[in-house]
């Protein structure tokens, strides 16, 4: 397993979730890459994943399967044309995500690493589409 | 009974969400049948413009990038008796979206909407008092509306994108009053509706085509207002200005609530009739929404247009 150092700079729009695996025991980051400026139509919705035993040393996660699903919490709808992220280099995951109005968006991930759902059902990401 | 030369022309505004599954999207009106007309078929045209949203904070957010319906339709309304009334609405929904990489077209037949009114009181209704035949300038004119929306068109269960939508894919139920009131014979009238709108559960299956774990949605009650104030130029020509809204209840998923999902909005509607004969009548309308923050909720705000065309049969014997 590759493992590397890498910068984390949180700033407007950045997001990471962390979370504990209880059934390996793994921590799991995700990293959103974009959209930081979410815009009203069709993003391109990029994440890293990464994994850690003892948080000292990193992992970047490559065999993950992720599917995404747009909502829009305050309106009760999602939308369509989404594209789930698939592996584009070491633990990116590069899909898109359309935002059909201005407003607050929740994009659920459901992401698989070796045949386990290591999210829960209420894991999402939050962007403010303008 | 050309006294009757009133031409009530009120509308029952009424809302269909059809370009965007949550807010306000498309509108109609149907003509009501005054005393003296048996029938009426009318020709309508709306072209909806998306101009933006209010969202949970009621900001409005404008959006730079044109969406928009139109919807042309057929409606057609019939005088049972002096009290009873009933109309269904056929509309085509077309979307276009200019987004880039999605779809920009879609259009299918939308939701048929049969409604009807009981009307309790008429206006210049004549009666008895010691063998004379007086005139009733006092009661205004009362119904009581009803009407029931069919989920005929597509809803985003089975589109596939925004655009294929062209209609809500559960029933709704409405029910409402209505009065109008002659201020200045054959001058001016001003009208009031108010309805309450009911929706049923719509259990989804899938969403945009694809197979999802099934779930159960439905919007808020929903109450639509409206006041008009209608103005005689002469025999032909004739004015209104209408203010109306709607509030609607938080909708919900799998039988609970949705906090802060209530939505509103306020908008106003200018019209002009032209009769050039008394069974004939040329509308074109504009209504539009405040495009400003505080003026609604959680709904889209547009500016519409719209045409209508209406032939009437009129009485040809004394109901
Ligand atoms: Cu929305």
């Amino acid at each position: 397993m590759r493992r590397k150092p890498f910068d984390v700079v949180l700033g407007t729009g950045n997001q990471m979730r962390i979370w504990l695996n209880p059934v390996d025991t793994i921590l799991y980051y995700l990293t959103l890459i974009t959209p930081k400026d979410p815009v009203v139509g069709l993003n391109d919705f990029k994440v890293i994943l990464h994994q850690t035993y003892d948080q000292t040393s990193y992992s970047e996660v490559s065999n993950a399967q992720m599917f995404i699903r747009p909502w829009m919490p305050s309106h009760g709808h999602g939308s369509s044309s989404n594209v789930n992220p698939v592996l584009t280099s070491h633990g990116m995951y590069e899909g898109k995500s359309n935002f059909t109005m201005p407003g607050q968006w929740y994009v659920y991930d459901s992401i698989i690493v070796n045949n386990q759902t290591i999210t829960t059902p209420s894991f999402y990401l939050v962007f403010d589409a303008r | 009974m050309k006294k009757l030369l009133i031409l009530i022309f009120i509308f029952l505004i009424s809302k269909a969400s059809y370009s965007q599954v949550c807010c306000g999207g498309g509108v109609y009106d149907v003509a009501v049948l005054s005393l003296n007309k048996r029938a009426l078929f009318n020709v309508g045209y709306k072209y909806d413009n998306n101009l933006g949203v209010w969202d949970s904070d009621k900001e409005w957010r404008k959006i730079s990038q044109t969406s928009y319906q139109m919807t042309p339709a057929f409606s057609g309304a019939y005088r049972f008796n002096k009290e009873f009334q009933a109309g269904i609405l056929i509309p085509l929904v077309i979307n276009k979206n200019e987004l880039p990489g999605l779809p920009s077209d879609g259009s299918g037949i939308g939701d048929v909407v049969l409604s009807g009114r009981f009307e309790i009181f008429h206006e210049y209704s004549l009666y008895k008092d010691k063998g004379k035949i007086l005139t009733d300038k006092k009661t205004p004119y009362f119904a009581v509306t009803f009407g029931m929306t069919f989920p005929t068109g597509k809803s985003d269960e089975e589109a596939q994108s925004e655009v294929g939508i062209s209609g809500k894919g559960y029933f709704t139920t409405s029910l409402g009053l209505s009065f109008i009131k002659t201020i200045l014979k054959d001058k001016i009238q001003i009208g009031s509706d108010v309805n309450w709108q009911h929706s049923f559960t719509k259990t989804y299956e899938k969403y945009y085509g694809e197979s999802v774990p099934p779930y159960e949605r439905r919007q808020g009650e929903r109450f639509n207002y409206s006041v008009t104030a209608n103005y005689l130029l002469n025999f032909y020509n004739s004015v209104s200005f209408s203010l109306g809204g709607f509030y609607q209840s938080d909708y919900s998923i799998n039988g609970t609530g949705i906090s802060n999902s209530d939505e509103s909005a306020f908008s106003m509607v200018a019209s002009y009739t032209w009769y050039p004969k008394t069974y004939v009548r040329v509308s074109p309308l504009i209504k539009w929404n405040i495009p400003n923050t505080g003026y609604g909720k959680n709904a889209t705000g547009t500016v519409l247009y719209g045409l209508n065309l209406v032939y009437y049969l009129e009485n040809l014997e004394d109901l």
